[in-house]
């Protein structure tokens, strides 16, 4: 019979055997009434040789393999009456195991989803991204130009390679139109990532050279949720941009790509496909099968070398890295999350050896109980197994909350989560965190209930009992564990608080930087126009995009409450836009190419820096006398004009730029921007009149007098009636911009101060405990030590020192650790030093400073203990 | 758990039990008449340790038990010997020889 039959059919087995005892009775009886014996005397006689029926069930069912199990529930049932006449204590440690637990659950799913999981890809670990670098310009993980690629392709290396780039357009329905992401890509993107259609089928070769008739793939979610999963837009068309283009294919639910496109496109005619200098490509392959990295890399370099040699003008210095998708989808992400489980699990190390303390400072008040229970004849093994029973109903009850408290941070951090965090969308909780935060919890179990099973162990009941009686400290030994316990805590708390003071540090100086602009009252946007727009027979027409561009701008000058409205491109940290980078030199200067100076070309309109609130060094800003025809003119940035012509001064000067015949006339110099994060140094600037140079992508800045936030209807309305096919999109704030750029330090900042403060709590509380536990069981000896004499002092001044030499020795292994720790945080601070001086003093001042008011309370109840009422406790 | 050890009394009743099971299946009460009837009255089982063994005995895999009408046309648990518990039998009655007869050189050899 299995345990499970004796757990489920318990009680007819039972009936069995009340059928098989009383059976027994009855023929026994039956016999000793037959030899004469009356009726009523036989039957007492019976019972008296049978000696209590129910004892003798008892041992039967002792016997049975499922006693085990029923055990268990006897445990469980105890373990639970244990906790309600405890509800403090019960509610106080499922609370703290919730949190550590639900900690470490949280960033598990994380780590899980971002770094674990592989790409969502057939075979993965094959696809790289071909990357271009150039140490002459300082370019690293850079775009390719078409020409190389199809160099690449057509040597054979990889197994698939292609280029992409990803973009936006507009799609129009019906009279609706709307800004979506794209991606242009060549066949042999959709070819690496082995995607196969639903539905008709991916770009061909042919259909990968740039035409002016693109061909699209939608993606399954678009064609359901924009198209009405429409069946005959299967070679029909769909407007974008203004053209007509046909559907060729549906790709499958489920396949996503880098930023997430709608739409995939066919290369377009640019004009300029063929220069080998024209990089904006993403290069994607696939390893040939059995290749490695290296040896696919070190066949693709000589092919670099050869087209380097060939065509020394544009492709001279250039070489290729190849980058493991998933390595550089997950980026620098992966030393901040690592940091972060790490920290997770000191406070789940924290969170052990506090539940661990409160269960040795409970088992000892228990002593007499179990001495009792052994004394009764329990076994030695049966207590052990009670006393875990009652860790492990503590910590799955804690687990429960965990993993809702798991469950309610991840969807918090989905909605409000960094969103450069790469795979963000595709963190949930799954099977792989379940299963982990299960054994998280069973693990948890185990280390809390290994004191006091310790404890247990070995006690002689008479022992014990004596002990118990006489409320004893526990023993030296108890007293040390529980002082390990408390001082373990003591120095994870620390190794946290220095790291995330560290942190807070660094995020200090970086919100102190200053970005070049004013972020306050400002109200970016997106706006671009279509090729179909601003192409005609092949031909930029520069004079309509002018147009748009003045007609845009005096729109959007007179809407009430704007002050300032411009055009210019790119976004300043890293808001997004197209970054043109270009070399500069001095007109006149002999050596062009030592010279130049690399950095960002971008034309702006007029208003730009003032609605911006960029500031003026020297010189002056653009003006309506810049226009087609008039003298080429420039501005350079701060970081373009000292170091290049300091301590001359560049008003007035001429630059050239690279591909440019002409040259420009410096007139100002401005405040330089940072146009990546905050913490990235601001790059050279070379600003063009738009008038002169108009460009068809645009970002919008607008200086508002009012919330910027409550204009951007009417921006888009704004904007949309000068041309109802373009959209004005991504409308954010000045302060949306500067707080998407500090969002992921932000969260770690955030993440590593909660969870030091947590720990810092939590092991305070140890402390607090442990002496408090102290001072309780010692009040009888205290009250004698008063009654000989001692004064409140000495007593107060014992439990304090006590306390803080825990505290101390805690601390000092705490800043031992974190002098070994914090180098982990190097990359992810800012202008601060991993051992800075002042972080390392203040964590163990402040947390001193606390440990001193845990100590007083115990320490201030230890001094007013009355020597007489204190003799008769108890 | 209970436990494993069996003393010389546990498992002399253990191999009792299974010698008279042996001869065919039969009800607890039968087993302790049986019991005295054949050691003519010396060896009087207790019910208190009587029905216990007989439930470690079925859950070891010894005995087989079924309920079926006994003679006095009331329903009994009858227990039969399972393979098992033959080789058990066998095992346990050579291991008592043996002792029996190293105990009775010893008293001998005293004499």
């Amino acid at each position: 019979m299995s345990w499970m039959d004796t757990l489920f059919r318990r009680q007819r087995i039972d009936r069995q055997l009340a059928d098989e005892l009383e059976f027994h009775i009855e023929s026994r009886t039956r016999d000793l009434v037959e030899t004469g014996v009356p009726a009523a005397e036989a039957r007492r006689r019976v019972r008296m040789e049978f000696g209590g029926t129910e004892s003798v069930k008892d041992d039967c069912r002792d016997v049975r393999r499922g006693r085990f199990i029923e055990e268990l529930f006897k445990d469980l049932r105890y373990a639970l009456r244990v906790f309600r006449k405890t509800p403090a204590f019960s509610l106080a440690a499922i609370c703290t195991l919730a949190l550590g637990i639900g900690a470490c659950a949280a960033v598990f799913t994380v780590v899980d989803a971002v770094l674990l999981r592989p790409l969502p890809y057939p075979e993965p670990d094959r696809l790289v991204k071909a990357l271009t670098k150039n140490p002459q310009l300082g370019v690293k993980n850079g775009p390719t130009s078409l020409p190389d690629y199809l160099d690449w392709r057509d040597s054979g290396v990889f197994e698939s390679v292609g280029i992409y780039v990803t973009d936006n357009a507009v799609l129009s329905i019906a009279a609706q139109s709307e800004r979506v992401v794209t991606a242009t890509a060549t066949d042999g993107v959709l070819a690496a990532l082995r995607v196969k259609p639903l539905a008709g089928r991916i770009f061909s070769t042919e259909e990968s050279k740039p035409s002016l008739t693109p061909v699209v793939l939608v993606t399954e979610r678009t064609w359901r949720r924009r198209l009405g999963a429409d069946p005959k837009l299967l070679g029909g068309a769909i407007k974008l941009n203004g053209l007509s283009l046909t559907v060729v294919g549906i790709l499958p639910a489920g396949f996503t790509f880098e930023g997430d496109p709608e739409l995939w496109m066919s290369p377009t005619i640019t004009g300029d496909e063929t220069s080998r200098d024209n990089r904006y490509w993403t290069g994607l392959a696939r390893l040939r099968s059995g290749a490695t990295r290296a040896q696919t890399g070190a066949q693709l370099d000589r092919i670099t070398q050869r087209l380097a040699a060939a065509y020394p003008g544009s492709n001279r210095y250039w070489g290729v890295d190849l980058v493991a998708l998933k390595e550089d989808l997950v980026g620098d992400t992966r030393a901040q999350l690592l940091v972060l489980l790490g920290a997770v699990g000191f406070v789940w190390l924290i969170v052990c050896a506090n539940i661990a303390t409160l269960l040795l400072v409970r088992a000892s008040g228990r002593g007499r109980e179990m001495a009792v229970r052994a004394a009764l004849g329990a076994s030695g093994a049966r207590l052990v197994r009670q006393l875990a029973t009652e860790s492990l109903v503590l910590v799955l009850a804690g687990g429960a909350a965990g993993v809702g408290m798991a469950l309610a941070a991840v969807s918090l951090l989905r909605e409000y989560g960094p969103p450069d965090l790469p795979r963000l969308d595709q963190i949930h909780v799954d099977a792989i965190s379940v299963v982990f935060t299960l054994g998280i919890a069973m693990l948890t179990g185990l280390l809390c209930s290994l004191g006091p099973v310790f404890q247990t162990r070995g006690h002689l009941p008479g022992g014990a009992l004596r002990e118990g009686g006489r409320g004893s400290t526990g023993g030296r030994r108890r007293r040390i564990a529980r002082a390990a316990l408390v001082m373990t805590e003591v120095a994870l708390s620390i190794v946290l608080l220095t790291g995330s003071g560290l942190l807070i540090k660094s995020f200090w100086n970086l919100l102190r930087q200053d970005p070049g602009f004013r972020t306050d009252h400002l109200l970016p946007c997106f706006l671009s126009l279509p090729n179909s727009k601003v192409m005609e027979n092949g031909q930029y027409r520069k004079d309509r995009v002018a147009r748009y561009i003045d007609a845009v701008t005096a729109r959007l000058q007179s809407i009430p409450g704007v002050q300032h409205a411009a055009l210019g491109m790119p976004l300043p940290l890293g808001g997004g836009g197209w970054q043109m980078w270009s070399k500069f030199w001095v007109a006149g200067e002999a050596n062009r190419q030592a010279g130049f100076v690399h950095g960002i070309l971008q034309s702006v309109s007029t208003d730009y820096f003032a609605a911006l609130g960029v500031r003026l060094r020297s010189g002056r800003i653009f003006s309506s006398v810049d226009r087609p025809g008039t003298e080429p003119v420039a501005i350079i940035n701060e970081e373009f004009a000292r170091p290049k012509f300091a301590p001359r001064n560049p008003i007035g000067m001429r630059i050239g730029i690279e591909d440019d015949k002409r040259t420009y006339e410096i007139v100002g110099v401005v405040d330089s921007i940072k146009s990546g994060g905050l913490q990235d140094p601001a790059p050279p600037q070379l600003y063009l009149p738009m008038a002169q140079q108009p460009v068809p992508m645009l970002t919008a800045v607008l200086r508002t007098v009012g919330d910027p936030a409550a204009l951007s209807h009417t921006v888009q309305q704004a904007v949309l009636s000068v041309d109802p096919d373009v959209p004005a999109y991504r409308i954010r704030t000045g302060d949306q911009l500067l707080g998407r750029s500090l969002a992921r330090r932000r969260l770690l900042m955030t993440l590593l101060s909660s969870f030091a403060s947590i720990a810092l709590v939590l092991s305070l509380l140890g402390l607090y405990g442990v002496l408090a536990y102290g001072v309780a069981q010692r009040t009888r000896e205290i009250g004698i030590r008063m009654a000989l004499g001692a004064a409140a002092g000495q007593v107060l001044a014992g439990v304090v020192r006590q306390g803080m030499t825990i505290a101390a020795l805690g601390v000092i292994a705490g800043l031992a650790g974190a002098l070994a720790m914090t180098r982990v945080l190097k990359d992810a601070l800012y202008n601060v030093s991993p051992l800075d001086a002042g972080v390392l003093l203040l964590a163990p001042a402040a947390l001193l400073l606390v440990a001193l008011l845990a100590c007083a309370i115990p320490a201030r109840r230890a001094a007013r203990i009355d020597p007489v009422l204190a003799l008769r406790h108890e | 758990m209970p436990s494993e050890k069996t003393d010389l009394l546990q498992g002399t009743l253990d191999m009792l039990i299974l010698k008279i099971v042996a001869l065919g299946a039969i009800h607890g009460y039968a087993i302790s008449q049986r019991m005295q009837q054949i050691s003519g009255d010396v060896l009087q089982v207790q019910q208190g340790s009587l029905y216990p063994a007989l439930h470690r005995l079925e859950n070891r895999g010894w005995l087989r038990a079924e309920w079926r009408a006994s003679e006095s046309g009331r329903d009994a648990k009858f227990y039969t010997l399972t393979k098992a518990g033959r080789k058990q039998l066998d095992t346990e009655t050579a291991q008592w020889e043996r002792l029996a007869e190293a105990i009775g050189s010893i008293l001998r050899t005293a004499e």
